[in-house]
């Protein structure tokens, strides 16, 4: 007997959507997350503990008692705290990510679900092609647009990929970084778009216009107008009444029947530092815990039918663990170039996603956020100023209004020896092992990056800056943080992908995954709409399933 | 902790570090202040590695310029720091760890440049410097 139609494990992209999409069509919701609910205030405004620089804790979880272990290249066992690079974090609240994110709301295009196809298989890759294309995805994106709320400009924004609705909001208003780049694409005969952001230009959805502040990426939105899970379908699966959010509760592990079929989770509570533990039923259940923590939960899930963990008869669930290389380039100009309007991101082009002779795919770039003066500080100086004294300060001083920052997603070429494994020897503060992250990606992705570094060099020389600098992407390593995605890779061919091209894991009936460890490629844009359409795709085929269809 | 003749040392080093000008230096920006309660709260484990580095820096100020440290001159003490940097056989043989340095580098302008809620920037002197205005 279940206690509920369905259970979804995590609340971010795909998890909101799949509650809210469960919950109006009638059936109950067991949502959990295993961080808490935030306010705008319990996020703060911490410039050295946020999702942007995180020197001394995250201000969106996960917290301590969450490590994570990798091995350095002398075989040396490391364990990495949430805030460390090495950890490829992701935020742990209600919102997951969403709460604290830039809301690019990029769409891949056609190009990006046929890798394989258009480039090849490079040896010692794991490139593939998706099994659906974008046409399958198309009305999925449109929905989230709307549904979740995305600004930007439909014409500039389709690069050649048809679209059936423009967006509900206008794109941010222009800055001065617009103009200049802008000025710099026209010279190179670059086409250039605005960038989609899931914030409201306008207000839309009930909430408030953008205020424009500085504290955009990494923070919560002062006027709520920044479109997340926590502010949209999850209220709206709570309004419906079917729909029961249960905080600070981790998914241990998967509970299967005789047969090895999931049917519940097994859920650990903190309450005042008490852990309690409960298995609870479901019809379907849905994992949408982010590429790490999903392919985690799956692995940690192993029974006398499930002996390598659920899903895993093939040895696939953990591996082509791939995020977004981000090669960068900073430039002074001759005059200021920061207007204060936030969120900053404003210009992007995307002429080099594809059709890059002798490179496999690309990636859009654009200007970046605006950066607090200490973020500006860690990552924007030039190597030949020194990190102290006067000439420090000097530099602060007469740049910090000056310099622009050109950088973006490369698409990675996935590798199957990057991975998520489970360490049985260390485990979280509720007693479950934690996620060994090992590997890295394909030597494609760095040949792909020093290309992009390079036009993010061109495009800033173009629009007249004086000295530019940044390090060309050299060296292949791990690439997971906020875009991490493809540890449970979506196919046709049970033996070659852990899904079926809805979601469902292949030898599992009621068992689906619904976030970004779909993605058989990650994309040379920001992830989070392809997870959120993914979402509303997967979550519509349950609902039928629920129906008796 | 650090006692109140390091505290001085350290008031000595985050000044040179961040100097005064138009603008406040380090030590009226709250810069050891931050310094302090990072090490009271967050990273205890470095109190040794700064009361080493300050001690170490003192030798070299004794030995290059027989004087402590913290009376020394701005510009003497910008020599002495160049001469860490650039690994001179003095200052290896005071023992001046670099990559002490380094973090106090980070340290220093972590406190200067990070919102006063951490102990440092006080009245957020240096958003006003770079032009960092927050609107809401």
């Amino acid at each position: 007997m279940s206690d509920y139609d369905a259970i979804v494990v995590g609340t971010g992209a795909g998890g909101g959507i799949s509650a809210c999409v469960l919950a109006e069509s009638g059936f109950s919701v067991l949502l959990v997350e295993r961080g808490e609910l935030l306010s705008y205030g319990d996020v703060g405004r911490d410039h050295l503990r946020n999702q942007r620089l995180s020197v001394y804790g995250h201000n969106a979880g996960p917290g301590p008692g969450n490590p994570r272990t990798t091995r350095n290249s002398q075989g040396e066992l490391l364990t990495f705290m949430p805030w460390q690079g090495g950890y490829h974090a992701n935020a742990a609240c209600v919102g997951s990510g969403t709460r604290v994110y830039g809301a690019q709301a990029w769409r891949f295009v056609p190009e990006d679900f046929r890798m394989a196809s258009i480039y090849g298989v490079p040896q010692g890759s794991s490139l593939a092609d998706w099994p659906i294309e974008y046409l399958d995805l198309e009305p999925y994106y449109t929905q989230a647009e709307w549904e979740v709320g995305v600004c930007g400009d439909e014409y500039a924004n389709a690069h050649g990929a048809s679209r059936s609705k423009g967006y509900p909001m206008p794109p941010m208003r222009q800055t001065v970084q617009y103009s200049t780049l802008k000025s710099g694409a026209d010279k190179l005969g670059w086409n250039t778009a605005p960038v989609p952001l899931l914030i409201n230009s306008k207000e839309y959805g009930g909430r408030a216009a953008c205020a424009e502040c500085q504290h955009c990426v990494g923070f919560a939105c002062p006027v709520d107008a920044k479109n997340g899970s926590a502010n949209t379908v999850i209220p709206r699966a709570l309004a419906t009444g079917k729909c029961e959010l249960r905080c600070a509760t981790l998914a241990k592990r998967l509970v299967c029947d005789e047969n090895g079929q999931v049917i519940g989770v097994e859920l650990a509570t903190e309450t005042n530092g008490e852990i309690t533990t409960q298995v609870v039923y479901g019809r379907k259940i849905i994992v949408s815990c982010g590429a790490i923590e999903s392919a985690r939960l799956l692995l940690n899930s192993r029974s006398a039918r499930n002996p390598a963990g659920v899903g895993n008869h093939h040895d696939l669930v953990g591996r082509n663990l791939q995020g977004h290389y981000y090669p960068g380039a900073m430039g002074v100009m001759p005059y200021d170039v920061y207007d204060g309007i936030g969120p900053g991101v404003v210009i992007s082009t995307s002429r080099f996603n594809h059709g890059n002779k002798g490179i496999i795919g690309g990636g859009m770039i654009a200007n970046e956020f605006i950066m607090t003066p200490i973020t500006f500080w860690h990552r924007a100086l030039p190597p030949h100023i020194p990190r102290w004294g006067q000439a420090n300060k000097d530099w602060m001083r007469e740049n910090y209004r000056r310099t622009i920052h050109i950088t973006g997603p490369v698409q990675e070429i996935p590798s199957r020896d990057a991975r998520v494994t489970v360490n049985p020897n260390v485990c979280d503060k509720y007693g479950v092992p934690v996620a060994h992250l090992s590997g890295s990606t394909h030597e494609e992705t760095v040949r792909t990056s020093a290309f992009m570094w390079e036009r993010c060099v061109e495009w800033l020389k173009a629009s007249g800056a004086v000295t530019v600098w940044g390090e060309a992407p050299s060296g292949a390593w791990l690439s997971g943080g906020q875009h991490q995605a493809g540890t449970c890779r979506m196919g046709n061919s049970p033996s070659q992908s852990v899904t079926d091209r809805w979601g469902r894991v292949h030898d599992q009936a009621n068992l689906y995954i619904l976030d970004s460890s779909l993605h058989v490629t990650n994309g040379g844009y920001n992830p989070v709409l392809t997870i959120m359409a993914l979402a509303f795709r997967g979550a519509e085929k349950v609902v039928s399933e629920l129906n008796g269809h | 902790m650090l006692e109140t003749g390091e505290i001085l040392q350290l008031q000595a080093l985050a000044d040179t570090v961040i100097p005064a000008d138009n603008w406040p230096g380090a030590v009226e920006a709250g810069v050891c202040s931050f310094i302090l309660n990072l090490l009271e709260h967050e990273e205890n484990w470095r109190v040794s590695a700064y009361r080493n580095g300050l001690l170490a820096l003192d030798r070299l100020a004794h030995s290059v310029n027989s004087s402590p440290f913290h009376t020394l001159t701005l510009q003497q003490k910008t020599q002495l720091l160049e001469m860490v940097e650039t690994r001179s056989a003095e200052a290896q043989r005071a023992g001046v760890d670099l990559d002490w340095l380094r973090v106090v580098f980070r340290h220093c302008a972590e406190g200067y440049y990070a919102d006063s809620g951490n102990g440092g920037n006080i009245d957020n002197k240096s958003w006003e410097m770079v032009g960092f205005k927050v609107t809401i």
